[in-house]
């Protein structure tokens, strides 16, 4: 008894020690992705990292779904992130990555600036550093680019025409937003101001931070008290979209009233897919075929280490709405993601 | 003399720590209504002693009796079950709580009705009013029974842990430097409440480094020297400090 | 004194220890100590007060039905936290056994479709096993609560993740639904589960014995050891339902959202704690009360509820709950020192350099 507790005592602890607990969560998550049996697992050149820090995020099991089944046509280990979504895990993470010489890494940064030491780092030791993103960084081997001002023009240029045909032009506006990323500074903002286009008598009465669906259900409810009366929110993700929805169906709106309220959002999910094809008050997403983003990410890195083929891939958004060609092109993601 | 019947008695105690014998076939005797004082240098015997008596050290040879029944104790609750209770430095009070939560800690009495008997409902109202009656039985002025103990003197938690031992049926209590880092009148208050429990018929082991306090309550004392008994005598007018300082060293 | 010292021992002949008489200051002092929780109180009515002469749509009935559902989840973790925190102990991975049960519970319904019931009972178990493996670790075997359960902060959702592979499932039928958007009497389903639950908090906080022995085991261990309280098992079955209580928040957040999202219970540890702490239950241990901590859960969500609909940014919001923590620190500090006027001056014997304990 004593000892069998001592042992597990023993064990545990000697376990926190390893993890380095007392550098927090941070330390776990660095010592995850430090696994030392990697080096002698792995055919160094062969391998490629699919450093999308956001694990948690509803987009990247798709993601990674394309990067791994790239990965295995071209022949190569795929490693993934740990950062958790923190930018100095990230940068130990690709450390890491560089010191082991792996064939080539692909990034999602979490601070551009950040970056280019490592790339300099990166070529120092001969392994290939791209870049998917919202823009190239200086110096990459080549880069996975989405235009997030392209795609939040889609949106807002969708949402515009629908008050300018439902309310004739006069609408209340929310935005859900999360200023800090640039990411959501460009969707909504852009957005805005593509709906504003097309429709300018729209009004914004609310911008709240919001962008995990709980996070926007609690706001979306206190918003809803202040304005009953609202007709469109634009939220920054998916995630928050379905959170807003759900806010908004809580009150029990009317049939009429459902038909006067268009939630939107970006980046494709499945369920936000399947709910505007459906026909619901989430009536359109700028979607980035996530499956097709990992691939062209793997393909791009593979290209690169190999010397051969495009490693420069620009990757539009597409407009999931529900128009009949929006439909249709969300039937097609969603088979896409679905198998 | 006290002709009240023995309440307790350890006969011929040895414990050894290793190669220390910490105590040497030691007998001690205490009374209904007596104070008995403890007293000898560090590493005398003293502590020792008080941890056999309270069921924290099993001893190794003797025997101890409470009320004539020889008994045998794994731990300090199996020797307050008998009714010794032995009030530590320490105290062992909660300083958050207030007096008559302490006083009924881990004791608490269970309102009428199905809510007591069933969901264990306290009754608070009864346990305030049983410690506010203990408390002028024995003639213990304290602040009223909701203060916090963080509030208290040391000499009023200490009157909180000695009347809290003898509400719960202690008939013999042990004091472990009661009035250790006490002022003047914080002290006053401890000794005088030995006296009145003493009146109660209460038996007292009353350990002090302090002869002045010993004298003024003991009606017996023990001295301890080097892990036996010196001497067992009764307290009168001529025993005085110089007399049981040279017992304690050896010089008398 | 000199009249204690004339008349010897005679002062202390047996008189009924009252509620001292005299001093007006000194009853006011009690009042506020023992009220600690009101201070919170009346700040809540104050910034409800503010908020109903600012937006005509804050004192509405609907209004506070909204509120009383956004803080059901918080508020209903927050309870055995509270007791945690009473008893000396913390819970950092609520968030992470929120998004572990929910993960459990969608692959149980969607992916493998077992029964709405079983799915729900295997989450709350996962529930509670994590927190009967906090318990464990942190009672029995005296590793810190802080590492144990930041370890499992970070372990659970790890395993959450390796269950689910981040896909959120949904689409779980209006009978789950109803559980976060339904209505009893017109009050939200959370609501009335996070009251229900308050009440037997409450219930056991202040009229039964193990409130009493909660506090013990967090102003003074080895006290409250000595005197037989339950140092070990008490916590113990808290750290297991403050599980549970984390796995039925998970779910009751998947059925408003219809969806067991990976992101459930991102930032709920802190939300919890912050309400915990600021409602005056010491952090240390052995203070608290639980109707402060209720205070704090409807303080921090009427802020929340507030503050957009007057359309104030989040930054304010958080500068404000921060502000509001802080003042509750000091508010804390100061009532502590209230607490030892009235005793110092009801005592009969002079003040005397106090024995250090």
């Amino acid at each position: 008894m004593t000892d069998g507790s001592f042992e597990l005592d023993e064990l545990v602890s000697r376990t926190v020690d390893r993890r380095k607990f007392v550098l927090g969560v941070a330390g776990v998550a660095a010592g995850l992705a430090l696994p030392g049996s990697a080096l002698a697992r792995f055919s160094n050149s062969k391998t490629i990292a699919f450093a999308q820090p956001d694990t948690s995020a509803g987009v990247y099991p798709l993601l990674l779904k394309g990067a791994k089944s790239e990965a295995a046509k071209r022949g190569y280990d795929l490693l993934e992130s740990h950062a958790n979504h923190q930018l100095d895990n990230q940068v130990n993470e690709l450390n890491t990555w560089i010191g082991q010489g792996i064939g080539g890494v692909i990034v999602l940064p979490l601070d551009n600036n950040a970056m280019l030491p490592l790339i300099k780092k990166a070529h120092d030791a001969g392994v290939k550093f791209l870049d998917y993103s919202d823009k190239a960084l200086p110096g990459t081997d080549g880069w996975v680019i989405f235009n997030n001002l392209q795609g939040a023009a889609l949106v807002g240029a969708d949402a515009g025409r629908w008050v300018n045909r439902t309310l004739g032009g006069k609408a209340k506006v929310a935005l859900l937003t999360h200023e800090i990323q640039q990411t959501g500074k460009d969707r909504i903002h852009g957005g805005i101001k593509a709906l504003k286009k097309v429709a300018p008598k729209a009004q914004v009465v609310a911008q709240h931070e919001g962008v995990l669906a709980a996070e926007c259900l609690t706001v979306t409810q206190s918003l809803l008290q202040a304005h009953p009366d609202l007709n469109v929110i634009l939220c920054i993700a998916d995630d928050g979209a379905l959170g807003a929805e759900k806010a908004f169906m809580q009150t029990h709106p009317s049939a009429a009233r459902q038909r006067q309220m268009y939630i939107a959002g970006w980046d494709g999910a499945i369920p936000v897919m399947q709910k505007i094809v459906k026909g619901g008050t989430i009536r359109s997403t700028g979607a980035l075929d996530l499956v097709g983003i990992g691939a062209a990410s793997v393909r791009a890195t593979a290209n690169a280490i190999e010397g051969k083929g495009p490693t420069r891939i620009n990757y539009p958004y597409v407009l999931v709405s529900q128009s009949a060609a929006g439909k249709r092109i969300g039937r097609q993601l969603i088979a896409k993601y679905g198998a | 003399m006290n002709e009240q019947p023995v309440v307790l008695a350890v006969e011929g105690i040895t414990k050894r720590f290793g190669a220390v014998t910490a105590l040497n076939d030691v007998s001690l005797e205490l009374r209904a209504g007596e104070v008995l004082g403890l007293i000898g240098d560090n590493g005398a015997g003293k502590s020792t002693m008080v941890g056999v008596m309270s069921g924290a050290l099993r001893p190794d040879e003797g025997t101890v009796s409470v009320d004539g029944v020889e008994r045998s104790f794994a731990n300090p609750a199996e020797a307050r079950a008998v009714g010794i209770e032995t009030v530590f430095q320490n105290l062992a009070l909660v300083p958050t709580l207030n007096i008559a939560e302490n006083v009924f800690l881990r004791r608490e009495q269970y309102g009428p009705g199905m809510l007591g008997k069933t969901f264990h409902r306290m009754h608070k109202s009864a346990m305030r009013r049983e410690v506010r009656e203990g408390f002028e039985r024995f003639g213990v002025t304290l602040p009223p029974v909701r203060t916090k103990v963080s509030a208290l003197s040391g000499g009023q938690r200490q009157a909180v842990a000695i009347t809290r031992a003898v509400l719960w049926g202690s008939h013999i209590v042990i004091m472990d430097e009661p009035a250790a880092a006490l002022g003047v009148k914080q002290t006053e208050l401890v000794l005088s409440l030995v006296e009145r429990l003493k009146a109660h018929g209460v038996a007292i082991v009353f350990i002090s480094h302090n002869m002045q306090h010993v004298l003024r309550v003991a009606d017996r004392i023990a001295v301890f020297r080097l892990g036996r008994k010196v001497a067992d005598i009764d307290v009168h007018d001529q025993t005085t400090g110089a007399h049981l300082v040279g017992l304690m060293t050896g010089a008398a | 004194m000199a009249q204690a010292e004339s008349a010897g021992r005679s002062w202390r002949k047996p008189r009924a220890p009252r509620e001292p008489r005299s001093g007006g200051l000194r009853r006011l002092a009690a009042l506020l100590a023992n009220y600690q929780s009101g201070g919170l109180l009346i700040a809540l009515l104050v910034m409800g007060a503010i908020f109903t002469s600012m937006s005509k749509n804050f004192l509405t009935h609907r209004n506070l039905t909204v509120i009383l559902l956004q803080v059901s989840i918080v508020g209903l973790v927050a309870i055995p936290q509270a007791m945690l925190v009473l008893s000396g102990y913390v819970d950092l991975s609520v968030g992470s056994v929120a998004v572990l049960a929910v993960a459990m519970f969608g692959q149980m319904a969607r992916v493998d479709h077992h029964s709405l019931a079983l799915s729900i009972a295997i989450a709350l178990a996962v529930g509670a096993g994590w927190g009967l493996m906090n318990g464990v670790l942190i009672s029995y075997l005296e590793f810190s609560p802080i590492i144990v359960t930041l370890g499992g902060f970070a372990g659970a959702r790890g395993v959450a993740e390796t269950i689910t592979h981040d896909v959120t499932q949904f689409g779980f039928g209006d009978k789950f639904a109803y559980l976060g958007n339904g209505t009893i009497l017109s009050v939200p389903v959370p609501a009335v589960i996070f009251l229900g639950f308050f009440v037997v908090g409450a219930y056991i906080w202040y009229e039964m014995p193990l409130g009493r022995h909660m506090m013990s085991i967090g102003a003074d261990k080895i006290a409250a050891r000595s005197r037989g309280v339950s140092t070990k098992l008490i916590p113990c079955v808290l750290y297991v339902f403050s599980g549970i209580a984390a796995a039925a928040g998970g779910l009751i957040l998947t059925s408003e959202l219809d969806g067991a999202s990976p992101s459930i219970g991102i930032g709920l540890e802190l939300q919890v704690l912050t309400a915990v702490l600021l409602g005056g239950v010491a952090f240390a241990g052995g203070r608290g009360s639980l109707w402060g901590v209720l205070f704090g859960i409807l303080f921090i969500g009427v802020l929340n509820n507030g503050l957009i609909l007057l359309n104030i940014g989040p930054y304010v919001v958080n500068l404000a709950v921060g502000a509001v923590l802080v003042a509750a620190a000091g508010a804390d500090a100061f009532y502590q020192r209230l607490e030892r006027i009235p005793v110092a001056a009801a005592e009969p014997v002079a003040a005397e350099p106090e024995a250090s304990t």
